[in-house]
């Protein structure tokens, strides 16, 4: 091993490096812990960040190798090792001990033998720190402390170096937040006030406006810039008069006057102008806050004009208005009114309010009438009979107010309106309601008695719906039996495949050691026995293949196409024309029906068939096999036919089951699969299979598919 | 075998006559003197990572191919392939499955987890032998390892 030489390529190859990552401290950690796991070859190499800004002490991981092993290290047992570390100084090393001090210990937990803390200090202060986790050369220890404590010296100054720049990049970045805040703060105020605002210089040029400014004046930011004050208000429309204006100011003091402006259409409105002279960044300017005082004036003119509505208007209300004096006698009765209860405009209504009203409803009115008086401030409205002219009683609905305090009033007004019609109506309908009523709860027996009706159905209904849940759940339960089973069946054929066939494989292979090995030995007889043996051993792997393969077909899907018979029964004789010596006397091929299938599965159907229909005619100087196919109803029918040796009808029943052989090894190989494979398939095709046969005459199968491809 | 870092085949497996046959096999080509026998998972991981009984080992002398049975006791052989190919030191070293059955659901894992090939174990002695021979023989003779 060349440590020395490597380790001090390696240490010009990282200066070279590292130099220029020092504004990214991330490559920085990935690059170096890399390099150095390369060199060094250890299970880990850590680097940390050692920060210690705002007082605060943390430690940042900033690189570990190999890299995918960083979701599984413990971040804790590291920071409790960063932490331990500030007990030494220089590279130190640390040997495989499960009872020693807690870096010790915790060096151990993470399956370290021989680790190497290097701390990083730049003139004498921790900036951070270098873990090489168990070296797996521990005959050059010494060598690799001496040279990582080389690197250790060149790799604190860059760690230094980025936390000082992050450090400087950190302040910048707060400083221009805060600067920036404040200035966008100021803005926001300025832009949300509802006062237009405008900075001018002392010759009256607009420097500076806001959004209301724009607003209220039509123009936009960029025209009012270009714009003077002189231009905007129309009593200070000249700078003599704007200089004459500046000179009654004094700095720093609010000037406030009343002044009228003029809107980019030419229209003008009042305002009020609040002025000051401020020192901005050493000139003077002129700062202004325009209101437009436009709805004030209206108001104010709208106050004077109504007072000279008032009297129109009482005069002209639908309703019914009349002032009670203190006293108790009538001081005002509007022609409304009047023309209610059947006076002319002249008439005098002599006497007092109380003698019009209903006996009946005269206690009720004055109680009012009374609570009223000891507080102004309710405005009650009732409703009662007040007689008119003719002597008829009139239903009406007033509303008092106290006004008795109110200096230009002095009474209690009554408003009022003729609910007569309104009241009568009222009755039938309140009469009309009774009558609903009565039918309401009638109706609602009904229906109560109808719903309970109901309920007794519905609760019929919902046992029939819990056992159809049962049902369901049963259903589903059985479903997920069934895929458990089939879970297990794959998990079965799996183990069948491995664990039967080791032991086979070690019968095949060690008896083929003792004929190869102790061929001197073994006598005819021993050989001939061996032999035996290992033809046993392959049969049965061959058998265990046979089985996997008619278990797969029972779990594999279905892939329908059209299938061309004709070509794919010739693909197969070809297959075998290879092995067989087959002529085309032995073998005729009819016509042969399209069909819908898997021909994968169909494929392997006809190789069964006429592999069995060749094997058993074998013994047949005069083989004869015939393929070929009719349509029997909604059945496509298929068939072989061969001159061989044939079967007894008595065991047909046999033919099709898994394992099960008519003839003898000596007669005819086979592991008794193949016809089983071939009913498995038919039947997942919705299509039967049968076999007709007679001893030394030969044997016909057949098998059919679904005929719905014409 | 006394050099342990002259070791070019890393047989993984458990079964001690599946790995004398392999033996056998490998012998016949003149490759049996330069094998080692890892009778499960975390054995292997030792051997190929210089830990515990093998830690005088040079991890900078890894073996040309391992042999990797998937079934095995303790760590299984997936999980040896995982820790292989996770590490860059050894991502790069051949490593052979061998199963019993092509049916095998891990045959898959494995591919995804980057193993190089699979070799299923015939049960006909002969075709075993051929087998395992002309694995050992690809991967020590023919294949160009990988430069660092």
């Amino acid at each position: 091993m060349k440590a020395n030489s490597a380790i001090s390529y390696m240490i010009l190859d990282l200066l070279k490096n590292i130099i220029s990552m020092a504004d990214n401290p991330g490559e920085l950690g990935k690059y170096i812990t890399a390099k150095i796991r390369e060199v060094v070859v250890c299970k880990f190499v850590i680097l940390f960040f050692h920060n210690n800004n705002y007082q605060e002490i943390s430690h940042e991981l900033l690189g570990i190798s190999p890299e995918q092993k960083k979701n599984d290290i413990n971040v804790k047992v590291w920071h409790e090792i960063a932490e331990a570390s500030h007990e030494f100084h220089g590279p130190t090393l640390f040997q495989h001990k499960k009872n020693g001090t807690r870096i010790e210990q915790l060096l151990f937990q993470l399956g370290g033998k021989d680790s190497i803390i290097i701390p990083l200090e730049f003139t004498n202060q921790r900036v951070g720190l270098l873990a090489v986790i168990d070296i797996f050369d521990t005959h050059n220890l010494q060598s690799i402390i001496d040279s990582l404590d080389a690197i250790s010296g060149v790799l604190a100054i860059e760690l230094r170096n980025s936390s000082v720049m992050q450090n400087l990049e950190i302040l910048v970045a707060t400083r221009t937040k805060q600067l920036s805040d404040s200035e966008k703060r100021f803005r926001t105020i300025i832009e949300q006030a509802t006062d237009a605002m405008y900075l001018s210089d002392l010759e009256g040029n607009i420097i500076d406006t806001n959004q209301q400014a724009c607003k209220s004046l039509g123009y936009t930011r960029e025209e009012l810039l270009k714009l003077k004050f002189t231009d905007l208000d129309a009593r200070f429309d000249s700078t003599e008069k704007m200089q004459g204006l500046l000179k009654k100011m004094v700095p720093n003091k609010n000037f406030t006057f009343e002044s009228v402006h003029r809107h980019k259409t030419g229209n003008t409105f009042p305002v009020e102008i609040s002025m000051s002279l401020i020192d901005l960044d050493g000139s003077n300017v002129v700062i202004g806050f325009v209101r437009d005082i436009s709805e004030r004036k209206e108001s104010e003119q709208k106050i004077i004009r109504m007072g000279q509505h008032y009297q129109a208007l009482i005069e002209k209300a639908p309703d019914g208005i009349v002032l009670i004096s203190a006293e108790g006698s009538f001081k005002f009765v509007s022609p409304a009114a009047r023309k209610m209860f059947g006076y002319t405009n002249n008439e005098e209504i002599t006497g007092n309010p109380s003698e019009y009203t209903h006996p009946e409803d005269l206690p009720e009115v004055l109680a009012v009438l009374q609570e009223l008086i000891h507080d102004p401030s309710q405005i009650p409205t009732i409703t009662y009979r007040f007689i008119d002219r003719s002597g008829k009683w009139r239903w009406i609905e007033s509303t008092f107010s106290n006004l008795l305090a109110d200096p230009s009033v002095e009474a209690i007004v009554i408003n009022f309106r003729d609910i007569t019609d309104r009241k009568l109506t009222e009755e039938e309908i309140s009469k009309l309601n009774e009558e609903l009523e009565q039918k309401v709860i009638e109706r609602t027996n009904e229906l109560e008695k109808r719903s309970r009706e109901l309920l007794d159905n519905e609760a019929a209904l919902l046992n029939l719906v819990e056992d159809l849940n049962l049902k369901s759940d049963e259903l589903q339960r059985s479903k997920s039996q069934l895929e458990i089973a089939n879970r297990e069946l794959e998990a079965f054929s799996y183990s069948v495949s491995h664990d039967l066939r080791a032991p086979l494989r070690a019968i095949s292979g060690f008896v083929s050691i003792l004929l190869e090995d102790y061929e001197q030995v073994l006598d005819a007889e021993g050989k001939r026995i061996c032999n035996i043996v290992y033809s046993n051993a392959i049969k049965m792997g061959q058998l265990i293949d046979d089985l996997l393969s008619f278990s797969r077909l029972i779990r594999s899907e279905l892939h329908h196409s059209r299938i061309d018979m004709e070509g794919l029964v010739k693909s197969v004789i070809s297959d075998f024309e290879t092995t067989h010596r087959l002529t085309q006397e032995n073998i005729i091929i009819q016509k042969l029906l399209k069909a819908v299938g898997d021909s994968n599965l169909i494929k392997q159907v006809w190789i069964n068939l006429i592999s069995n229909a060749i094997k058993y005619s074998s013994k047949n100087e005069n083989a004869q096999i015939t393929i070929g196919s009719y349509s029997n109803q909604n059945e496509l029918v298929y068939y072989v036919k061969d001159n061989g040796v044939g079967f007894d009808m008595e065991y047909v029943h046999k033919l099709f089951g898994v394992f099960q052989r008519l003839h003898n090894m000596n007669e005819f190989e086979g592991t008794g699969v193949g016809l089983a494979i071939v009913q498995r398939i038919i039947n997942r095709h919705q299509g039967r299979v049968w076999a007709e046969g007679e001893v030394g005459k030969g044997a016909s199968f057949y098998f059919t598919l679904p005929g719905n491809s014409h | 075998m006394e050099d342990l870092n002259a070791v070019e085949i890393l047989i993984v497996e458990d079964n001690p006559q599946d790995a004398e046959l392999t033996i056998r096999a490998l012998r016949k080509h003149n490759l049996a003197n330069k094998i080692f026998i890892a009778e499960d998972g975390a054995e292997a991981l030792d051997f190929i990572f210089c830990k515990g009984n093998y830690s005088d080992r040079d991890f900078r002398k890894p073996p040309k191919v391992v042999f990797l049975d998937l079934k095995l006791p303790k760590i299984s052989g997936l999980e040896v392939l995982n820790e292989i190919k996770s590490d860059p030191f050894t991502k790069s070293l051949p490593v052979v499955m061998i199963t019993s059955s092509r049916e095998d659901p891990d045959i898959k894992k494995a591919y995804e987890l980057g193993v190089n090939s699979y070799v299923v174990k015939p049960v006909n002695f002969d075709d075993f032998l051929n087998a395992m021979s002309h694995t050992g023989l690809y991967w020590l003779l023919v294949n160009e390892p990988q430069k660092k």
